[in-house]
Formats: structure tokens, sequence, C-alpha cells
């Protein structure tokens, strides 16, 4: 039973713990990529390229999943300063990417923000994953072109 | 961000991001909400001279999250009474948050913690980082001038 468990506990080591290089990457660096992109996610849902922005805030989001995933393979679980480099990040990528959206999503945008002030104030985290709300949108957007629901995505996302 | 990267980053936003509004009456908008920010550096100014840089104790809360919150609404107010010039604000106030986040260390949650942020993506060094931001201003400055030049809004 123990050899089991120990077993067990083997499998529950993070995966990227094996690659040496993950030991040198900075998690912080890692969140800064995923801003650098976001500018680039503005352009294409400005120039309604929405498979591209599709693909883009996908590889924004993946980065920002991934900055967590080194923290963990570095043992940085328990840090409020990530939390703090995360949600900065995540705030002011939303804000740029909702800059080609609707005016749905930039009063959204300023609410998430207020979130992530209250949620420093009162140490509770209750943020909108807008970003992942944007991208659903979107898929459903590039999806269901044919559908009437089309035209109501069209004008939640671009024009209200 | 140098003022000259944060107008000339700005602008680009809004001419490749926002063509239809692009005016005049709007590029300025934008200019002055990029940089309006930085007014709170100036109280610094003497010191800064002396060191040749602003350190991020210099900057106030309305140079953090609770100043972007608040300039956004700002601009979302505006938006009701002109469209494309509350967007214009938006686009340079979001500009300069993103590019200070992104090359200072910076303080998002101020004054509710004193937390310092740097992503690493600039150099630290004076030298360095004064390299980096001319070489970076000249880039988004050279397009930014070549594109009004071809849209006819700049001309020699």
């Amino acid at each position: 039973m123990g050899r089991a468990f120990s077993a067990f506990r083997i499998s529950r080591k993070p995966v990227l713990t094996r690659f040496p290089i993950i030991q040198k990457v900075n998690p912080d660096t890692i969140s800064g990529l995923s801003l650098v992109f976001s500018p680039i996610a503005y352009l294409l849902l400005s120039e309604r390229a929405i498979f591209a922005s599709i693909i883009m805030i996908f590889f924004i989001l993946l980065l920002d999943a991934f900055d967590g995933a080194v923290a963990r393979a570095k043992g940085q679980t328990s840090s409020k300063d990530g939390w703090m480099v995360d949600v900065s990040v995540d705030r002011i990528s939303e804000a740029i990417i909702c800059l080609a959206l609707s005016r749905v999503f930039i009063l959204l945008t300023i609410l998430n923000m207020g979130l992530a002030l209250l949620s420093c104030r009162y140490k509770k985290h209750a943020i909108i994953p807008l970003r992942q709300a944007i991208l659903v949108i979107l898929v459903a957007y590039y999806v269901l072109q044919w559908h009437p629901i089309f035209f109501y995505l069209k004008q939640i996302l671009f024009y209200w | 961000m140098n003022t000259l990267g944060h107008i000339f980053f700005a602008n680009l936003l809004l001419v490749f991001g926002a063509p239809s509004i692009v005016s005049p009456t709007t590029l300025i908008a934008t200019s002055i909400a990029a940089v309006i920010t930085d007014l709170d550096h100036l109280a610094h100014l003497r010191t800064a001279l002396k060191t040749h840089r602003f350190k991020s104790e210099t900057r106030t809360r309305w140079h953090e999250l609770p100043g972007l919150l608040l300039a956004m609404m700002a601009s979302v107010a505006v938006m009701f009474v002109s469209a494309s010039l509350g967007r214009a604000l938006l686009i340079g106030f979001v500009s300069h948050y993103f590019l200070d986040l992104l090359t200072r260390p910076t303080r998002p949650f101020y004054p509710l913690n004193e937390k310092v942020v740097f992503l690493g993506l600039a150099p630290r060094n004076l030298k360095k980082l004064t390299a980096y931001d001319t070489v970076i201003t000249a880039t988004f400055g050279v397009i930014l001038i070549a594109v009004l030049y071809g849209q006819g809004i700049l001309s020699i």
C-alpha cells in the first residue's frame, strides 16, 4: 500500500520538472509574453480575422496557463507575488483585446478591473474569465455563421 | 517607456486597430491620453534628473490599476457623447499602462499593495534601457510616420 502510494506521489510530480530548462525560465517573463501578444490579438480582431484571433487568444491563454505550471514546477506555489503578476497582466491583456470589441466588453473589462482591486483588498479571488468568454463567443461566431444566432453574436461582439 | 514611445505606440494602435476613426482630432486625443498619466512624475523631476530615471515609487495610484479603472470609466463616459473620441482616449490610456507594465517596474495594486512587479522583458541597467527605449521608440515612430504619410494625414 505504501509503495503504491509513493508511486502515486511520483506520478503527481509536475511533468515540467523533468525539463532542466524550466528551472532557468522566469514565470513572470512568460506572463509578459502573453501580454506582448495581446496587441496582435487586438489588431486581428479589428481586422475581423476571426480564425486568426481565435488562434492568438488561445495561444495567449496557453501562455497564461503555462506560467502557473512553470511556477509550480519551480516550487513557487504559495506566492502572493505570483498572483499579483498574473492578475495585473491578465487585466491589461484583456483591456487591450477588448479595445477591438463592443462597449459591452469594455464595460466588462472595467468591472473585472474593479473586481481585481477588490480581490486584492479582501484577499478573495473573484474575477470573470473574460478572455476565455471572448474565445468561446468567437468560436461560436466562427462556427455558427449559417445560424440565425450569428447576427446576435455579431451585434454583441462588435456593435453594441 | 519614454513620452515619444507612448505617443507613437498609442497612435499605432489607433491607426491599425480603428482606421475608421483616424483624424487629426483623434490622433491628438490619443496622444494626450497616452502621456497625461505621466504627469505625476513631474513632482519627482529634480531627483530624476540626478538619477536619470523615475523610480517605481514616483508612480501614484493614478499611474496604476486604480488609475486605469478611472481612466477607462471616463473614456466610456466620453464615448456616449462622441464614440470616436471616447475610443481614441481609451486606446491612449490602455496603451500607456500596457507599455509601462511591459517595460518598467510597476506597483499595479498600489495603494492596496506596494509589491513591485517587473516582467523581465526589458533591461534594468540604465545604459541598456536607454538603448532599448531608443530602438523601440524609433521603430514605432518610423512605422507611424510611414502609415500616416501613406494615408495622406501627414504631408511633407
